[in-house]
Order: C-alpha cells, then sequence, then structure tokens
C-alpha cells in the first residue's frame, strides 16, 4: 500500500461539502486540470508531495498550502442547557456587509473570513459550543477552500460516482457492492461471468479481489464503460484477469463466424491493402487474443455469475445465457431495482434447480456520531434501501424418480 | 424472463475439467502470483472428496457444515447421510439419505455458509454487517488486518477469503478455551494459511511487537473497543482503517471521541440491516374471490390483498409470484470507521 500518490495514479479529491472527484495525476500533453468546482487548481506538484489523507488549503496569498488534521469537536461535560428561546432571526446578528465579506475575501484566507465573520456576530457568544462548532463547520464550507487526498479504493470509487450521478453506477452504492461480491463468493482463483452496467466498477473491484488468479469474463454490448477499472490503479496482473466477451459471441449459433471473432481477410486482398500493415497486424492480434478469451470461457464453467444492469431485457439476456454456463454449486447474484421481475426470478429459480435463492434489501444508514449529539443524518432525499440483491446456489436436476414426484421434502424444504 | 434448459450432470461432467477450490490453500500459497498463472495449478477436483470440508444444505434455516470421512454418518433432521456416498459426488448434487424421500444440496463452504451454519459460541456478526466492514476496511489480497475478538470465527471465515492470496488474518480472542476452538475451526474450515489465531487481550496487551507499523486495518468488536485505540494506532499504518462493530450508541460515542483524540480523521458511523423478501406463488386458475365475511377484515379488502394489480405474470405461465417482507434482525451493531491520519500530521 503506497503512501503518496504517484504521478499516472488516481487520487480522489474531497472538498469541505462533502464533493467527490476523481483525477488522473498526470504531466503529460493530456493533463488534466486539478480543479474541484469553483476551487482554484491545485499544482501538480504540490498535490505530489502530500501522503493520501493530507489535507491541503488555499491560502491567502492564493497557494495551496498542507495542513494538519485538527480535532474540530467540542465536547462540553455540563449539560446544555442554553436554547433559542431568545434568538431574534431578523438577519441582524451579523455586523459586516455583504460587501465588507466580499473585501475579506479578496485578501484574507478562507479560515481568517470565518475568524471574522464569527468575531462580528452579536449571536456567537452566546451560543452554545455545540452551536458554534456547527456555525463554524457552515461559514467553514462557505469560504474555506480546503480538499483531503483520498485513496482509489473499491469504496471511495463508488461513494464518488454514487455522489456524482447515481446513473452512472446503476444506482449501485459501496454496501451492495460489496454484498454481491461476498454473496457471490468472489475469491481469488476462480472463474466469474459478470454483466457490469455500473462504470466497470464491479469488474475492478472483482479484478482486485482476484489479484491475477482467476478469469473475470466480462460481457458487454455497445459500450465497454472501463472508468471503474482504470481507476482503481489496477496492477497489470489484476488486470489481465479481466476479459471482455461480447454477447454477439455468445449468443450466434455460430460464434466463430460472429462480427466479433470473425478473422481478417489474408493481407493482399483488396481491403487489406488499404489499411496499413501495422493496423493490420494489430487487428489480428486482438481477434487472436478474443479467440482465446472466447475459447477458455466455453472450455470449462463458471463458478459464479454477477448481472449489474438497469435494462431488464439485458439482464434476462445474459441470465439465459450465463446460467448454463454456471457451474453445479456455482453462485448468481444478480442487483436490480425493481421488486418484480426479480421476484419472478426467485419464485423461478426457487421451483427450479437452485436453491438458498435468497432476494434482499440493504437498508444502511450513517450517523452524526458526537458527544451528546448522535443521531442519524438528516437527509430529506435519502434512500436508505437501495434496490434488491438476488442470489443463489445452481444445483443439479433432480433424478428421474424425484421428477416422478417422489421429492416430497421440497415443500417443507423451500420454506423460508 | 425465461431460462433455459440446464445440462444435465453428465453433459456437465464431460465438458468440463479440473475446478478450483479455495479451501485447499496449501498449493495457493505456493503458486506464483504470476499474470498468466494457470488455473490448474490452484485446481482441485470439483468433486467433494475424503478430509474436504462441505456443506449441506436443507432449508434457508439447516445448513450443516461437515467435514467428510469414509465410514461417518451425519444425522440430522433430514435424514442419516452417510459420508461415503457423498464423497465423490460433484458440488452442487442432491445427496440422499439413505432411506430416501429426503435430500440435501451438496456445495462449497462459502464465508456466507459458514456463517450460517456455525457453532455460536458468542453473537456472531451476519452478512451485511460482515460485507459493509470488509468495504470498509478495503481488506483484499496481500492486506494485512487485524481482528479483536475472534469470537465464533464469522468475521474471520469471510476477511479470509478477501485476503487471499498473500494477506494475512491476525486474529485475537482473550478467552482461552474459545480461542482454542476457534483455532479448531479454522483449521477445518482451511483457512490457515491466511489466518493466524492468538489467545491476546489486545485492550492490555496490544496486537505485538512484530505486528507495529505493519497492519492496514483493524477490525474490533470488543465490549469497550475505545481501550483499545492506543494499541491499534501502533500496529496501523498511516492511513490505515480502524473499523468497530458495537450495538449501543454509548459504546460509538466513547471510540469516536477517544479515535478523534488519537488523530485519526473521516470518523463515520454506519447502520445496516438485511431485508429479506419472500415470494409465493399464485395460481391464476384457482384465484377465486372469497364470498363468506372475515371478522377484522372486510371483503373489499381482502379482494385487494389477493389480486395486487402490479405482480406481472410470468412468460408462458398462468402464475403469477407474491413478494412479502420476511421477519428481520431490528438491529444488529453500529460499525464506526476512522483512517489513521498520515505521516507528518
Amino acid at each position: 500500500m503506497k503512501a503518496k500518490p504517484t504521478l499516472g495514479s488516481h487520487v480522489v479529491l474531497r472538498d469541505l461539502e462533502g464533493a467527490q472527484k476523481v483525477f488522473l495525476l498526470s504531466s503529460g500533453a493530456n493533463r488534466q486540470e486539478l480543479r474541484m468546482g469553483k476551487y482554484s487548481a491545485i499544482p501538480l506538484e504540490t498535490l505530489l508531495s502530500c501522503p493520501y489523507g493530507a489535507i491541503l488549503r488555499r491560502e491567502a496569498d492564493g497557494g495551496w498550502q498542507r495542513v494538519r488534521h485538527s480535532i474540530e469537536v467540542a465536547e462540553e461535560t455540563v449539560e446544555v442547557q442554553e436554547n433559542n428561546q431568545h434568538l431574534a432571526q431578523d438577519n441582524s446578528a451579523q455586523s459586516l456587509s455583504p460587501s465588507e465579506v466580499r473585501d475579506l475575501k479578496q485578501k484574507c484566507s478562507g479560515s481568517e473570513v470565518v475568524e471574522a465573520l464569527a468575531s462580528n456576530s452579536a449571536t456567537f457568544a452566546s451560543k452554545t459550543k455545540f452551536a458554534q462548532e456547527k456555525y463554524l463547520k457552515k461559514k467553514a464550507q462557505k469560504h474555506v477552500q480546503q480538499v483531503t487526498l483520498l485513496r482509489p479504493s473499491v469504496m471511495e470509487l463508488c461513494e464518488t460516482y454514487y455522489k456524482q450521478s447515481r446513473n452512472k453506477v446503476c444506482g449501485l452504492r459501496y454496501d451492495y457492492l460489496s454484498s454481491l461480491l461476498c454473496q457471490a463468493d468472489v475469491r481469488s482463483g476462480a472463474r466469474f461471468l459478470v454483466l457490469d452496467c455500473a462504470a466497470g466498477l464491479v469488474a475492478g473491484a472483482m479484478a482486485q479481489q482476484l489479484a491475477g488468479l482467476g478469469e473475470i469474463y466480462r460481457l458487454f454490448r455497445g459500450s465497454y464503460p472501463e472508468k471503474g477499472l482504470l481507476e482503481l490503479d489496477l496492477s497489470e496482473s489484476e488486470k489481465s484477469c479481466v476479459r471482455a466477451i461480447h454477447l454477439e459471441a455468445l449468443e450466434s449459433s455460430d460464434p466463430w463466424s460472429s462480427e466479433w471473432l470473425r478473422l481478417p481477410e489474408a493481407p493482399g486482398d483488396a481491403e487489406g491493402e488499404a489499411i496499413a500493415p501495422g493496423r493490420a497486424e494489430a487487428r489480428l492480434t486482438r481477434i487472436t487474443k478474443r479467440h482465446n478469451d472466447f475459447k477458455s470461457l466455453e472450455a470449462k464453467a463458471v463458478d459464479g455469475l454477477i448481472v449489474v444492469a438497469e435494462d431488464a431485457d439485458l439482464c434476462a439476456e445474459v441470465l439465459e445465457l450465463g446460467l448454463p454456463r454456471l457451474s453445479f454449486g456455482g453462485r448468481v447474484c444478480v442487483f436490480g431495482h425493481h421488486l418484480q421481475p426479480l421476484a419472478a426470478l426467485q419464485g423461478a429459480w426457487r421451483a427450479g434447480n437452485f436453491v438458498d435463492v435468497r432476494l434482499t434489501q440493504l437498508f444502511t444508514r450513517e450517523f452524526q456520531a458526537l458527544p451528546l449529539r448522535t443521531h442519524p443524518f438528516m437527509v430529506a432525499d435519502a434512500n436508505l434501501c437501495e434496490g434488491f440483491i438476488l442470489c443463489g446456489s445452481k444445483v443439479g436436476e433432480a433424478e428421474p424418480q424425484e421428477a416422478a414426484g417422489e421429492d416430497s421434502p421440497t415443500k417443507k424444504q423451500r420454506r423460508s | 424472463m425465461s431460462l433455459t434448459k440446464h445440462p444435465s450432470v453428465g453433459e456437465f461432467l464431460a465438458g468440463c475439467e479440473e475446478h478450483v477450490n479455495p479451501y485447499r490453500p496449501a498449493r495457493l500459497a505456493l503458486c506464483p502470483m504470476a499474470a498468466d498463472a494457470e488455473i490448474s495449478d490452484v485446481s482441485t477436483s470439483d468433486t467433494a472428496r475424503e478430509g474436504d470440508f462441505v456443506i449441506l444444505w436443507g432449508s434457508y434455516t439447516q445448513i450443516f457444515g461437515i467435514v467428510l470421512k469414509h465410514g461417518e454418518i451425519a444425522n440430522n433432521r433430514f435424514g442419516n447421510f452417510h459420508h461415503d456416498e457423498i464423497i465423490g459426488r460433484h458440488f452442487g448434487s442432491r445427496v440422499r439419505s439413505r432411506r430416501g424421500g429426503l435430500w440435501l444440496a451438496l456445495l462449497r463452504p462459502s464465508p456466507e455458509f459458514i456463517t450460517q451454519s456455525l457453532t455460536h459460541r458468542t453473537q456472531i456478526v451476519y452478512h451485511a454487517d460482515i460485507s459493509l466492514l470488509r468495504a470498509l476496511l478495503d481488506a483484499r489480497p496481500g492486506h494485512i488486518i487485524c481482528e479483536a475478538g475472534t469470537g465464533s470465527g464469522s468475521v474471520s471465515a469471510s476477511l479470509s477469503r478477501a485476503l487471499r492470496p498473500n494477506g494475512k488474518l491476525y486474529t485475537f480472542e482473550f478467552h482461552e478455551e474459545r480461542q482454542k476452538q476457534a483455532m479448531a475451526d479454522f483449521s477445518t474450515y482451511g483457512v490457515l494459511d491466511v489466518v493466524v489465531s492468538q489467545h491476546r487481550d489486545v485492550c492490555n496487551h496490544g496486537f505485538g511487537e512484530e505486528l507495529k507499523g505493519q497492519v492496514h486495518g483493524v477490525f474490533l468488536d470488543l465490549p469497550a473497543p475505545w481501550a483499545a485505540v492506543p494499541h491499534v494506532t501502533k500496529c496501523l499504518v498511516f492511513g490505515g482503517k480502524v473499523v468497530a462493530f458495537s450495538p449501543c450508541v454509548e459504546q460509538v460515542d466513547k471510540t469516536a471521541t477517544e479515535l478523534r483524540r488519537s488523530g485519526y480523521f473521516d470518523v463515520r458511523m454506519l447502520e445496516t440491516l438485511a431485508t429479506n423478501w419472500g415470494v409465493k406463488r399464485q395460481d391464476a386458475t384457482k384465484k377465486k374471490r372469497r364470498t363468506e365475511g372475515t371478522t377484522g377484515t372486510t371483503a373489499a379488502q381482502e379482494a385487494e390483498e389477493e389480486e395486487p394489480k402490479d405482480v406481472p405474470k410470468t412468460s408462458g405461465t398462468g402464475e403469477q409470484w407474491l413478494s412479502y417482507q420476511m421477519p428481520m434482525r431490528s438491529h444488529t451493531g453500529y460499525l464506526l470507521v476512522a483512517t489513521r491520519a498520515p505521516d507528518g500530521d
């Protein structure tokens, strides 16, 4: 585990309001400006000199400086008695005018602005320590430019994508992602088939878990999002486990003639002359790799099948193609947002050749953990449960005499 | 959504060679971390063998973990299952008791099945919390994680999978007898390549000199996690994560305060619960409205219950699947996570 981000690696930056963004640290021609929201850009060298977890703050001179983590939590031993009975809510408490605040912001650092605001507030001194802390935190969010450097772990990336746009990761929250990996028994050395419409984060997290041993066949049609795979900063060995398989090849009765697997025309053909020899060679290499990947998938059943997709038809199609390729005793896990299609699958699986079929929702909420003020965060638009996970283990067919109706335990056994 | 027919056992076995069993770790440990490492290096047979620890699945509450031995019999409420009739069967088979009738599914011992089959010597941590704490700790191959206390080994089994290969889980238990039992379980599960189990009270004696500054994450499941914080700081790398599982708000509060004082940041408190949904079949042809009024519910209410309008029919068949919420654990514990401040802070 390296302590500092390096050139060519990714870093997650979080501002004081909790917004997060992933940056590629690059000095090349395609360098990305390290700019969070309305903040001024952070020099690359400054970022590279800091370890993960460090805080950078913009100072009055416009430069970015590393600052220490401070213990900013008020502790009060006596019971809080003050209340807002006599608080005037007429916006008269602040004696600094907006234009004065603007001037201050030109000359001073963000933290100095916050100090000035507090000392010019008629009510600040009369507030409880808890209320003062809350006031300072709110003002700092507005006036202080500060970022925290975070490691691009699965958890951090999942939260970042989710905060930016739920659609980007199919609404797959970090708790669900981790649960999927567990329920599908994703382990080093095993083989998996995955449909990952969550920006490549599922395949990336699986690759990290396999650590170079085993295979992940990632199905796709049309786009092949790789954001998650790239931003996790996986090693070459980790990345090598992930193999792209076009759905077209799986569903075709004659996969070798499908466009995705078709070998290019022999060089020297009319078409071949038009392409530069180097490109033709690259294409041949690419197709050869596809051939090998496809052969290796079809050679053996997979140990697990994971489906994360918004599109119900795509999900159904992948299950139809994937379940016959799942080994007996293998796990299948489907993530989705709609109960009904999953419930229908759940019913069909339980009546068919699956055991341990479970449909689960995760209720996860975050709390403010502060002395005498611990409570769930109050959010108006929280999704405490975010979708469903359906999982199960595939078992062999019942023997002929069982199918004849002797299989009496099923009713009792299938009761949950 | 229709499902295609699965290949028969024979078809499957014909097209399938050796399979990977991660619970045979001795060979895995020897395997090089090469990008193109052949899977056959770590594979074992796809069938259950003498000495294997396997799962027999009977129902959602009847899941048994057994070690296969010639001549032995597994007795449970489904009947008597002779090990000799299980040895040699492929995973995913239905195995029958001698008297016929009832069958159990033969499955691989995933940590989830272990959690559901293990002997409770203590309160155990369940799936939702385990999977969340694994994400919070960023447990992954090659990392070193500490756990205190071991308890019944539910978390240890899951973390061992997350850390394999090349990672290590040091798990500490202050109750001597429990540590011995846990050690025996880890040997049964075949996780001793990753798990190091020790009898130790970490609140008083710390995590040991050799782990000083070596550990990437610490999981605390202790009555007084705050008392372990100074010892955690000694073994945790800069930027490493500590996660504490506690049932009471007061425990979380004390631990959070102690962590902040000790220079940890991003102190977050989370609660996670699993809601399970059951499903039952409603045959469209049998559906008829009951005419007799029953006490308590009106006929109209009952009609509504019987015919939910939003449940789609499954393709082809005339059946409907009705979902219902199953009873759930209303509280397990809170997870508190914090990150050790980086070097220089």
